[in-house]
C-alpha cells in the first residue's frame, strides 16, 4: 500500500499531461500526436482507476495527501488530497478526456498539436483544482483553465466564436477577481494561511462569513452557472468544438459545484445557511426557467446547453438543502451530467461532422440512415430528462428527496422542470430521428464508424450501469458526505416552510 | 423459489440477445422472444400454484442505494396479486409475440420489434412484482418508454411521430403525480417498502399536513388522502382517465399487435393495479376514495358515448378500453378492489383477443380495396370476420356479467338505497347499453364501409393463415376459460377468498345476497346489453343514417362526441401553444435583453471606469503596446520577430521579409538545430495566426477587452498590498 508510488499518486496523476504537452512539443507526426494524447489521458484514467483501487471508503478525511513548501513567506505550500468528494470529480475528468481526444480525432486537422496540448492542459489544472488543499494552488489552476477553454472556442469554434470568447472570459474573469477577492479576505481572516484544511476548522465572524461567502458564492455561480450569470454558457457551449463542449460541459462547470462543498458549506456554514432559502428558490428558477429556454431553441448545441443550466440548478438545489439525500444526489447529478451532457455533445458533434449543421430545423427521419447512431442519440436524451433506469434520474430523484424536507413546493415546481425536459427532448428527437428524411444528403449519411462508436458506446453503457447499480458511487462519498452534512446539522433549522401535526 | 427470477430474467435476455445480436439475426427475431416468453409463463405459473398453497413470499435482488436513512433494496415480492397479473402480462406476451411473428413479417424494424415488445414485457413483470415504490416507479417510466419507441414504431410518418410524443409527454405530465407521492410517501413514512408502508398506515389515519404554511395559510389536508391522490395521478395518466385521455386514441399509431398488448391488456392495467397493490392505503381516505370513483365514472361514460361515434375501429376499441378501465377506477372508488381485478383479467384477454381479431379482419378488408359490394367481401373474408364478431358479441356481454353478476353484491350493500348506488346502477346501465352498442356498429362499420385503415406499411395483402397455430383461437380459448369458468359462483368466491389477504378491506365480513337478485340483476343487464346490441345493428342497417342525426340537438351532441369534446383542441390550445410561447418570449426577451444585457451593461460600465483610469495613471508605455497588438495585423508576429531578431538568429529571415514555409526550410538548412528552429517557425505562424483572429475582432473590442482585465489586475493588486502589507 504504502509504496512511493501510491504515496506520490496524485503528484504522477498531474505530471502525467504536463508530461504529455512535454512530449507532443517534440513529435513531428499528427497521428503521433493524437496517439501520445489519447495515450496520456488513458493513462490518467488507469491512475485514476488505481486510486479508487487504494481508496479507503471508511473514513472521511484527505487522503493520498501530499504537502511542499512552495512560498514560504506567505505560508502557500503545494498540497493535494482527495476524500470521497473530489475522488468522484477526479475520476469524472479523466473518464472524460480520452474521448474528447478521441472525438477531435478526425474532426480537428489544423493546428492539431496545440488542440491536443490545450486537452492536456485543462485535465491536468483539472485535477489539480479537484485535490488541492491549499487555496492559492486552487486559486492559480482554476485561472489556468479559463485559458486553454478560451484558445479552443476562439481557434478552433464557430462562425460565432470570437464573441462567444469573449464572454466567456469576461465571465470568468470577473468570476476569478472575486474569488480572489475572497481568498484575499479569506487569508486575513484565517489566520494567514491558505491551507484549506486549516482554515475549514477555523470559526468566523457573522460579517465575515457574510461577506466572504458572498464572494465565494459570486465566483461558483458564474462558474456552474447559476439563473443571472447564465448568459456565456449557451454560446460558449454552441461555438466550441466538440472537445471543447465536452470538457466544458462535463468537467469545468463542476468546479462551480465543487466549490460550494469545499468551501462555502464547511467554512461558512452560518452564512450559507442565511443563505439557503435565496438560493434554493434561484435554483427552483433556474430549474424551470432553463427548461422553457430550451425548449425555444432551435440550435442543437445551444438546446444541450440550456438544459445544462437547468440540470446545474438540480446541484446547487441539491447541496444548500444540507442533507445526505440532497447533497449526494447533487455530487451524482454532477458526475451523471457530466457523462450524461458530454455524451450528448459528442452525438451532436458526430452529426455536425457530417453535415455542418447544428439547426434542428436541417434534419429528420435519421432513423433510416442512421439507426445505430439514433439509438444511442436516444439513450443520451432519455438519460437527458432523468428517464428512470438511466442515471440523470437516481441524482435528481435524491435532490429531490433532499428537498422534500425542506419544501413540498419546490420539489413540486422542480418536477413541473423535469417534464418541460421530456418535451424539449422528445420534441427534439420527433424533429431530429422521427420523420421522412429531409432531403437526399440526410437520407444518405453513414451509419457511425467503429471510431466513433468506441467514443460513444462506453459512456452509453456507464449511463445504464448508473443508473441500475448506483450504490458503489454513492459507498464512494457517503463518509465524506455524512462528516459534511453533520457539521451543517449544528447551524439548521430545520423544516420551515410545511408543518406536519402529527 | 429462487428460480422464479427467471420470469423477469429471461425477458431481459431475449432483450439483450436481440439488441447485440441484431446484424446477425435477420429476420428470426421471433425465435428468441416467443420461447423466452413461453417460459416465463410456464414459470408464472408455478409462481401461481406456489403462492395458491404457500402464500406470498419475496426474492431479494440488491441495494440500489443508501443515503442516509433512505435505503432501497430492490426485491420482487409475489403474492396472490401479483401472479394474476404475471399469467396475464406473459400469456397475452406471449401469444402476441407468436401474432407478431407473423405480422410483422417484411417490416424493415423486426428485430427491434421484438426486443422492445421483449423489454416491454420485462418491465411490466418487474412493475408487477416490485417491492419497494422507487422501483414500480422506475419501470412505471421504462414501460412508458417502450410505448413510445412502439408508438414511433413506424415514425418516418409524422402522425406517428407525434402520437408518440404527444403519449410520453402526457404521461410525464401524470407522472409528475406520482413521483411528487412517491417522495411525499417517504418523507412522511421514512420507508420506500410497499408492504412496511402499508402496515403503518392506519397508525397514521387522521394526520394532517399543511402544505401551504408558507404562504401563512393553514389548510390541514390528510396525508393520507394527499399520498393516495398523487400517487392516482399517476395511474389516471398511464391508464388514460380523462382528462388524461387523450394520448390513448392516438397510440393506435403502433402496430396492432402492440395496440393489443400494452394499449389494451397490460399496460393500461397499471392504473388500477397501482391502486389494488396500493388499496390498504387507498381504503383509508374516503376523500381521494370519493374522487377516483367519480374520474372513472365519468371517464367511463364518456368513453363510451365517444366510441359510439368514432368511425376508425381501432380508435373506437381505444376508446372503449378507456371507458373499461374507467370502470375497474370506479370499482376501486368504491373499494371493490377484487372486482377491479377479475374485470382486469377478463378485459385484458377480451380486449387483446378483440385487437388481434381486428388486425386480420382490418387485413382481409383491405384486401377487397374500396369496392361498394358489401356481401361480397362479407362472403370471402367471413373466416377472419367470425372471431371479430365473436369478440364484439362477448364484449358487449363482459360488463353485464361482470357488474350485475354475483361480484358486484358487495357494492350494493354498501349503502343499500343511497344515491351512490343508484348512480352507479344507472352508470353501469348506460355504459352496458351503450359498449354493446358500438362495438356491434363497429364490427357493421367494418362490413359495411370502407374504412380509412392504412395501419401498417408491411401489411400483407391475405388474411393470416396461422403460422404454428393460430394465436387467434389459443386467445380465444384463453378467454373462453377464463371468463365463462370465472362465472362461475364457485370460481369467483375462490377468486375473492384467494385475492382477499392482499387488498384493504373497507368493512367486516359482507352479507350475502340471495341468489334470485342476482338473477334478476342479470337477466335486466343482459337484456340491456341485448337491446344495446339491438340499436347498433338497426341504427346502420334498417335506417339511412345514424340514428344520432335525427334532431338538432342529438346532431350537435354527436358532433361535439365525434370530435372527443375537443380535448386535443383545448390543450393544443391552452397548454402547449401558451407552453412554446412563452418559452420563445423568455428567450428573445428576458434571455437577451434583460440578463444578457445586464451582464454587458456592467462590462461597459467597467469599460468606461477603466478609461477613465488610464486617463488619469496615464499608462502611456503599455497603451501603445496594446493598441499595436490590437491594430496591427501581425503585430504579434512582427514582435516575436523583433525579438528572434535581437538574439541574431533571425536577422537573415528578416533581410529576406518573407514569413513562408521554405524560409523554415531553409533555416533549418542553414542553421541545424532541427527541433528548436522548427519550433520557433511554428510559433511564428502560431503567433501570426492569432494576430490574423485579432484582426477578426473590432480593435475597439479587443481594447475593451484588455482595459477591463488591466482594470481588474489593478484593482485586485492593490488590494492585495492594502490587505496583506
Amino acid at each position: 500500500m504504502n509504496t512511493i508510488f501510491t504515496e506520490h499518486l496524485l503528484s504522477i496523476m498531474i505530471a502525467m499531461p504536463f508530461l504529455g504537452i512535454g512530449i507532443i512539443a517534440c513529435i513531428q507526426n499528427q497521428e503521433w500526436i493524437r496517439r501520445v494524447t489519447l495515450g496520456c489521458t488513458l493513462g490518467d484514467g488507469v491512475l485514476a482507476l488505481v486510486l479508487l483501487r487504494e481508496f479507503d471508503f471508511s473514513t472521511q478525511g484527505m487522503q493520498f495527501v501530499e504537502r511542499m513548501a512552495w512560498m514560504p513567506t506567505f505560508n502557500i505550500q503545494y498540497a493535494v488530497g482527495v476524500d470521497g468528494i473530489s475522488l468522484l470529480l477526479v475520476l469524472l475528468t479523466t473518464l472524460l478526456c480520452p474521448f474528447c481526444v478521441l472525438c477531435s480525432w478526425k474532426s480537428i486537422t489544423t493546428r492539431v498539436r496545440s488542440f491536443m496540448a490545450m486537452i492536456l492542459l485543462v485535465e491536468g489544472a483539472m485535477i489539480v483544482v479537484f485535490t488541492a488543499l491549499d487555496l492559492f494552488l486552487f486559486f492559480m489552476l482554476w485561472e489556468v483553465t479559463m485559458i486553454p477553454m478560451y484558445f479552443m472556442i476562439i481557434l478552433w469554434g464557430g462562425p460565432q466564436r470570437i464573441a462567444a470568447g469573449i464572454k466567456f472570459v469576461l465571465y470568468s474573469l470577473s468570476g476569478s477577481l472575486i474569488l480572489l477577492l475572497a481568498i484575499l479576505g479569506l487569508y486575513v481572516e484565517g489566520g494567514r494561511t491558505f491551507d484549506i484544511l486549516a482554515l475549514a476548522e477555523n470559526t468566523y465572524s457573522p460579517d465575515a462569513q457574510f461577506w466572504i461567502f458572498l464572494a465565494f458564492f459570486m465566483a461558483f455561480a458564474i462558474k456552474l452557472p447559476m439563473l443571472p450569470f447564465h448568459t456565456w454558457l449557451p454560446d460558449a457551449h454552441s461555438e466550441a468544438p466538440t472537445a471543447g463542449s465536452v470538457l466544458l460541459a462535463g468537467v469545468l462547470l463542476k468546479m462551480g459545484g465543487y466549490g460550494f462543498l469545499r468551501f462555502c458549506l464547511p467554512m461558512f456554514p452560518e452564512a450559507s445557511v442565511t443563505f439557503a432559502p435565496f438560493i434554493l428558490w434561484l435554483s427552483v428558477a433556474a430549474i424551470v426557467y432553463g427548461g422553457y429556454m430550451a425548449l425555444a431553441q432551435s440550435d442543437l448545441k445551444k438546446l444541450v446547453a440550456y438544459s445544462s443550466i437547468s440540470h446545474m440548478g438540480f446541484v446547487t438545489l441539491g447541496i444548500f438543502v444540507f442533507n445526505n439525500h440532497g447533497i449526494q444526489g447533487a455530487i451524482l447529478q454532477m458526475v451523471n451530467h457530466g457523462i450524461t451532457t458530454g455524451a450528448l455533445f459528442l452525438a451532436v458533434g458526430q452529426l455536425y461532422d457530417r453535415t455542418h449543421s447544428r439547426s434542428i430545423q436541417d434534419y429528420g427521419g435519421l432513423q433510416k440512415s442512421m439507426p445505430r447512431f439514433v439509438a444511442l442519440f436516444c439513450l443520451f436524451s432519455v438519460a437527458s430528462f432523468g428517464l428512470p433506469g438511466t442515471c440523470n434520474f437516481i441524482g435528481e430523484f435524491l435532490v429531490l428527496v433532499g428537498t422534500s424536507f425542506e419544501s413540498y413546493m419546490m420539489v413540486l415546481l422542480s418536477m413541473g422542470g423535469i417534464v418541460l425536459a421530456a418535451a424539449y427532448m422528445l420534441w427534439m428527437l420527433q424533429r431530429v430521428v422521427l420523420g421522412q428524411p429531409k432531403n437526399s444528403t440526410i437520407a444518405q449519411l453513414p451509419d457511425l464508424s467503429i471510431r466513433e462508436l468506441t467514443t460513444v458506446i462506453p459512456l452509453a453503457a456507464l449511463i445504464l450501469v448508473i443508473g441500475l447499480y448506483p450504490s458503489p458511487l454513492m459507498e464512494m462519498m457517503d463518509s465524506s458526505v455524512t462528516n459534511l452534512v453533520q457539521h451543517m446539522a449544528q447551524y439548521q433549522v430545520g423544516m420551515v416552510h410545511e408543518v406536519v401535526f402529527r | 423459489m429462487t428460480f422464479l427470477i427467471l420470469i423477469p430474467l429471461l425477458p431481459l435476455m431475449a432483450v439483450l440477445v436481440l439488441v447485440l445480436g441484431k446484424p446477425w439475426l435477420g429476420e428470426q427475431g421471433h425465435k428468441i422472444g416467443i420461447p423466452a416468453m413461453a417460459l416465463s409463463f410456464a414459470f408464472s405459473a408455478i409462481a401461481f400454484a406456489q403462492v395458491a398453497t404457500d402464500g406470498a413470499f419475496s426474492i431479494p435482488l440488491y441495494r440500489l442505494m443508501k443515503s442516509g436513512d433512505l435505503i432501497v433494496d430492490l426485491g420482487l415480492y409475489i403474492d396472490q396479486l401479483t401472479v394474476l397479473l404475471l399469467l396475464l402480462v406473459t400469456g397475452v406476451s406471449s401469444v402476441v409475440h407468436v401474432y407478431a411473428s407473423r405480422y410483422m413479417i417484411g417490416d424493415p424494424r423486426y428485430n427491434r420489434f421484438f426486443a422492445v415488445i421483449a423489454l416491454f414485457t420485462f418491465a411490466m413483470i418487474m412493475l408487477v412484482l416490485s417491492n419497494n415504490l422507487l422501483m414500480m416507479f422506475v419501470f412505471w417510466e421504462i414501460m412508458g418508454i417502450c410505448s413510445y419507441l412502439l408508438i414511433s414504431h413506424w415514425g418516418e410518418r409524422q402522425s406517428s411521430a407525434q402520437a408518440a410524443t404527444k403519449a410520453f409527454l402526457v404521461n410525464s405530465v401524470a407522472d409528475v403525480g406520482l413521483g411528487f407521492g412517491i417522495i411525499l410517501t417517504y418523507s412522511i413514512f421514512g420507508t420506500l417498502d410497499i408492504q412496511t408502508i402499508l402496515a403503518e398506515a392506519p397508525s397514521l389515519q387522521g394526520n394532517t399536513i399543511n402544505l401551504f404554511g408558507w404562504l401563512g395559510v393553514d389548510v390541514p389536508i390528510h396525508i393520507l388522502t394527499l399520498i393516495t391522490l398523487f400517487l392516482f395521478l399517476g395511474a389516471m395518466g398511464k391508464s388514460a382517465q380523462v382528462p388524461f385521455h387523450v394520448w390513448l386514441p392516438f397510440a393506435m399509431e403502433a402496430p396492432t399487435p402492440v395496440s393489443a398488448l400494452i394499449h389494451a391488456a397490460t399496460m393500461v392495467n397499471a392504473g388500477p393495479f397501482l391502486l389494488v397493490r396500493m388499496s390498504p392505503l387507498v381504503i383509508l381516505s374516503p376523500e381521494a376514495m370519493t374522487v377516483i370513483a367519480v374520474i372513472g365514472g365519468m371517464t367511463a361514460l364518456f368513453a363510451t358515448l365517444v366510441s359510439l361515434t368514432q368511425v376508425d375501429i381501432k380508435r373506437m376499441l381505444a376508446f372503449s378500453t378507456i371507458g373499461q378501465i374507467g370502470f375497474m377506477i370506479m370499482t376501486c372508488g368504491v373499494g371493490a378492489f377484487v372486482i377491479s381485478i377479475f374485470h382486469m383479467l377478463a378485459h385484458g384477454c377480451l380486449k387483446g383477443f378483440l385487437f388481434l381479431s381486428t388486425g386480420n379482419a382490418l387485413r382481409s378488408v383491405g384486401s377487397h380495396g374500396h369496392a361498394p359490394s358489401s356481401l361480397a367481401r362479407r362472403g370471402s373474408s367471413m373466416l377472419s370476420m367470425g372471431p371479430l364478431v365473436l369478440g364484439a358479441l362477448l364484449l358487449a356481454c363482459l360488463p353485464p356479467f361482470l357488474i350485475f353478476f354475483g361480484p358486484y353484491e358487495q357494492l350494493w350493500m354498501i349503502q343499500p338505497g343511497s344515491s351512490a348506488q343508484w348512480t352507479f346502477w344507472i352508470l353501469g346501465f348506460l355504459t352496458v347499453f351503450f359498449s354493446s352498442m358500438y362495438v356491434m356498429r363497429g364490427v357493421l362499420v367494418l362490413f359495411g364501409e370502407p374504412l380509412s385503415t392504412g395501419y401498417g406499411s408491411g401489411m400483407g395483402k391475405q388474411a393470416m393463415k396461422p403460422r404454428f397455430f393460430s394465436p387467434i383461437h389459443l386467445l380465444g380459448i384463453l378467454f373462453v376459460i377464463g371468463m365463462f369458468g370465472s362465472l362461475l359462483l364457485v370460481l369467483w368466491s375462490w377468486f375473492s377468498e384467494f385475492l382477499s389477504p392482499v387488498v384493504g378491506h373497507r368493512m367486516a365480513p359482507i352479507q350475502r345476497h340471495t341468489s334470485r337478485e342476482t338473477g334478476l340483476q342479470l337477466i335486466v343487464a343482459l337484456a340491456v346489453a341485448v337491446g344495446g346490441i339491438a340499436v347498433g345493428y338497426f341504427s346502420l342497417t334498417k335506417f339511412s343514417g345514424s340514428w344520432f342525426q335525427q334532431s338538432k340537438m342529438s346532431k350537435r351532441w354527436y358532433v361535439h362526441f365525434l370530435n372527443k369534446l375537443y380535448f386535443d383542441e383545448i390543450y393544443d390550445a391552452y397548454v402547449v401553444v401558451p407552453t412554446l410561447r412563452l418559452a420563445r418570449w423568455l428567450w428573445r426577451v428576458v434571455d437577451r435583453n434583460v440578463f444578457d444585457a445586464m451582464i454587458m451593461g456592467i462590462a461597459n460600465v467597467s469599460v468606461a471606469a477603466a478609461k477613465w483610469m488610464w486617463r488619469v495613471v496615464d499608462l502611456r508605455g503599455i497603451d501603445g503596446l496594446v493598441v499595436g497588438l490590437g491594430r496591427n495585423s501581425v503585430g504579434m508576429a512582427g514582435w516575436l520577430w523583433r525579438v528572434v531578431d535581437l538574439r541574431g538568429v533571425d536577422r537573415v529571415v528578416v533581410g529576406i521579409g518573407q514569413r513562408s514555409l521554405g524560409i523554415a526550410n531553409w533555416l533549418w538548412k542553414r542553421i541545424e538545430i532541427r527541433v528548436l528552429d522548427k519550433n520557433v517557425i511554428r510559433a511564428g505562424n502560431q503567433a501570426a495566426s492569432t494576430g490574423n483572429m485579432m484582426q477578426e475582432m473590432e480593435p475597439r473590442t479587443l481594447q475593451h477587452h484588455l482595459l477591463v482585465m488591466i482594470f481588474w489586475l489593478i484593482v485586485g493588486i492593490g488590494l492585495l498590498f492594502w490587505l496583506v502589507v
